[in-house]
């Protein structure tokens, strides 16, 4: 019993990770339609950001924290100004604009390769010490730091979506850009918004993992594809939900290595994004925006 | 407008030609010969290879091209039918004694097979969502290389020694198979994509609810082409297996699939040319370049962002745009001179 209790605390905080993957996802997905593949690597931008400034530099945990925010308003800005704006202004299809945010992941990871090196590095958790210990399991102290953050920012962004002025307007713009627009809402401007929420809980999520698995440029494709399916199985809709689905699946991937095969484990993600997938209804299929 | 609508590509690249068909066709038929003759006019062993690198690339970008290009499908899980392709085909000569064109027939039937089973449920999938079950699938298999040891060897893959199994004298004429083959390829791509069916599945990829009422059976074209693309990504894997004389799980893995979508972007995408001038680009600047070293993969992926930032029809696309501003610049002058 304790082994299983064990497992599925660290399920639930690796699962927690997956939920802030798809909640950045959807965020992006509801504003403009965009499936965004550059997610695990904006995640591995936050993993890598963390072990330079706190490991190769040096500075404590709060100087990391703004360093890593820093980094993910440069990103989001880039990545918006840079990208997609542009190629929307053109009128890329939005295929294109889809490999565009692939070949964005490439180049993220292509640079964290050449500047740091392919490898994997430790990253120091925010509280050191001994785990807490609650009976017969004991907690690494960064798991209850993943679950407490993580669970926090989904409750920040609900409550954005559903009680401030611009998530409103937000959610306005995933439902009906052109009706928000003649409503007077910025709809460029909220969707740049939108970019800068979805990279700043995604950067955070890397900086949330990497004391527990280690920062390494290749980490991101896993993550992310657990994140996706998280999302799917949400029902492409609120972010609460995606978030459940989140940690259902970090909880059936901890399980399912131990109990049933190590080695098959990452089979078994894959299999449900891709049954997940299938299984989506043709409702959320077509149109997904309903926030 | 719901914003979540799927556009994808607004312009159908191929209506107006330059030059006449039989021009073109001329055209066509002498480069064909004469790329199946190059490895005659090719010295060192090196040129040789890379000669073969490209010939099998390109075949993998024409199967993302056909999917990609001309039905809009993102696919990012072209890897999983170039490994089956060379894995079949490898197994079934190593293990099970099959002779060579047996199994190679045999690996290209399973490689399309696995595209039907696949495209069954896949096709429930619109969109954008596609390019995430793709992903799920190409995982998925590369996964299951390195776990099914007793099968697939593992880590260390499969060897399968020319001269055993193909015996001397095909082994020497392999390039002219391969070839060949990418030749037989381009010609499959451009007929389908020229005649009706061509038109059709421009159709269904630029509007799949026009396309239905218009009479064109959308699921089974989509499901056509999904099982062309996959027995061409198989035919390559085929020839990569005996190009290399092994097989191991890291040659078909994620970072194939983007390889090859890489080069269909580079070349052009819905183009056939283009996917043949991408394989080239891809395959042969990295020699050349030796100078970035390490720096190549975000040299590469930069390029990438650049082309579909300001030139989205790739390096053909960019070409046939500049030969349509020279030619309407000297009959915009011609016309004036007559005047």
């Amino acid at each position: 019993m304790s082994t299983f209790l064990q497992l599925a605390v660290s399920g639930i905080a690796l699962g927690s990770i997956y939920g802030l993957i798809a909640l950045g996802f959807l965020v992006i997905y509801h504003a403009t339609g965009l499936v965004n593949f550059a997610q695990g690597q904006l995640l591995m931008a936050g993993a890598m950001t963390t072990y330079l400034l706190l490991m190769k530099a040096g500075l404590g945990y709060p100087l990391a924290i703004v360093g890593v925010v820093v980094v993910a308003l440069v990103l989001a800005v880039v990545f918006r100004y840079g990208l997609h704006r542009p190629m929307v202004k053109r009128g890329a299809p939005t295929t294109n604009v889809v490999v565009a945010t692939i070949a964005f992941g490439l180049v993220l990871t292509a640079a964290a390769e050449l500047f740091i090196g392919n490898t994997k590095y430790g990253v120091d958790p925010l509280f050191p010490g001994a785990p807490v210990a609650i009976g017969d399991i004991s907690i690494q102290t960064q798991s209850l730091v993943i679950v407490i953050v993580a669970w926090a920012l989904v409750a920040a962004i609900w409550l954005f979506f559903t009680k401030t002025l611009t998530g409103l307007s937000l959610r306005a713009v995933g439902l009906n850009r052109n009706a928000a627009a003649v409503s007077g809402v910025r709809v460029s401007r909220l969707i740049t918004i939108a970019f800068v929420i979805s990279v700043i809980v995604t950067v955070l999520g890397g900086m949330l993992v990497a004391p527990l698995i280690g920062a390494g440029p290749e980490m991101g494709l896993s993550i992310a594809v657990k994140g996706f399916a998280a999302a799917v199985i949400g029902g492409m809709s609120s972010v609460y939900r995606g978030m459940v689905a989140g940690v259902v699946i970090g909880l059936i991937e901890m399980l399912s290595s131990y109990y049933v095969s190590s080695a098959y484990a990452p089979v078994i993600a894959y299999a449900i994004l891709f049954i997940a997938l299938v299984l989506m209804p043709a409702r959320v299929r077509q149109s997904g925006a309903t926030a | 407008m719901s914003t979540t609508a799927i556009r994808t590509q607004r312009a159908v690249p191929r209506i107006r030609r330059h030059g006449s068909p039989s021009v073109v066709l001329w055209i066509e038929l002498a480069v064909s010969i004469v790329v199946i003759l190059l490895p005659s006019f090719v010295g060192s062993a090196y040129m040789m290879r890379l000669l073969q690198d490209v010939a099998i690339w390109s075949i993998l970008a024409l199967s993302l091209t056909l999917v990609l290009g001309y039905t809009g499908q993102i696919s990012l899980g072209q890897a999983a039918f170039y490994a089956v392709g060379a894995y079949a085909s490898v197994i079934l000569q190593t293990r099970l004694g099959v002779p060579a064109p047996l199994a190679w027939v045999g690996a290209v039937v399973l490689g399309m097979g696995l595209a039907y089973v696949i495209s069954v449920p896949l096709l429930r999938i619109h969109g954008h969502f596609l390019a995430l079950g793709t992903l799920a699938l190409g995982l998925i298999v590369e996964t299951l290389l390195v776990q099914l040891a007793p099968l697939t060897g593992g880590h260390d893959g499969i060897r399968i020694p020319g001269v055993q199994y193909l015996g001397d004298w095909v082994q020497l004429r392999f390039p002219y198979i391969v070839l060949g083959v990418l030749v037989l390829a381009y010609w499959l791509v451009r007929n389908l994509t020229q005649r009706s069916v061509g038109r059709s599945l421009f159709a269904v990829r630029d509007d799949p609810a026009g396309a239905a009422a218009l009479g064109i059976p959308v699921a089974r074209y989509k499901t056509l082409v999904f099982m062309i693309g996959g027995g061409l990504a198989a035919t390559a894997g085929v020839l990569y297996a005996h190009h290399t004389q092994v097989v191991t799980p890291d040659s078909f893995g994620f970072d194939t699939s983007i390889q090859v979508l890489l080069i269909v972007i580079i070349g052009g995408m819905a183009s056939r040319v283009g996917a043949i001038v991408g394989a080239v680009v891809v395959v042969f600047f990295p020699e050349w370049l030796v100078f970035l070293e390490k720096s190549e993969n975000l040299v590469f992926g930069l390029v990438v962002l650049a082309i579909l930032l300001f030139l989205p029809g790739g390096i053909v696309g960019g070409i046939r745009s500049l030969i349509d501003a020279v030619t309407r610049r000297r009959s915009a002058s011609e016309k004036g001179a007559a005047s």
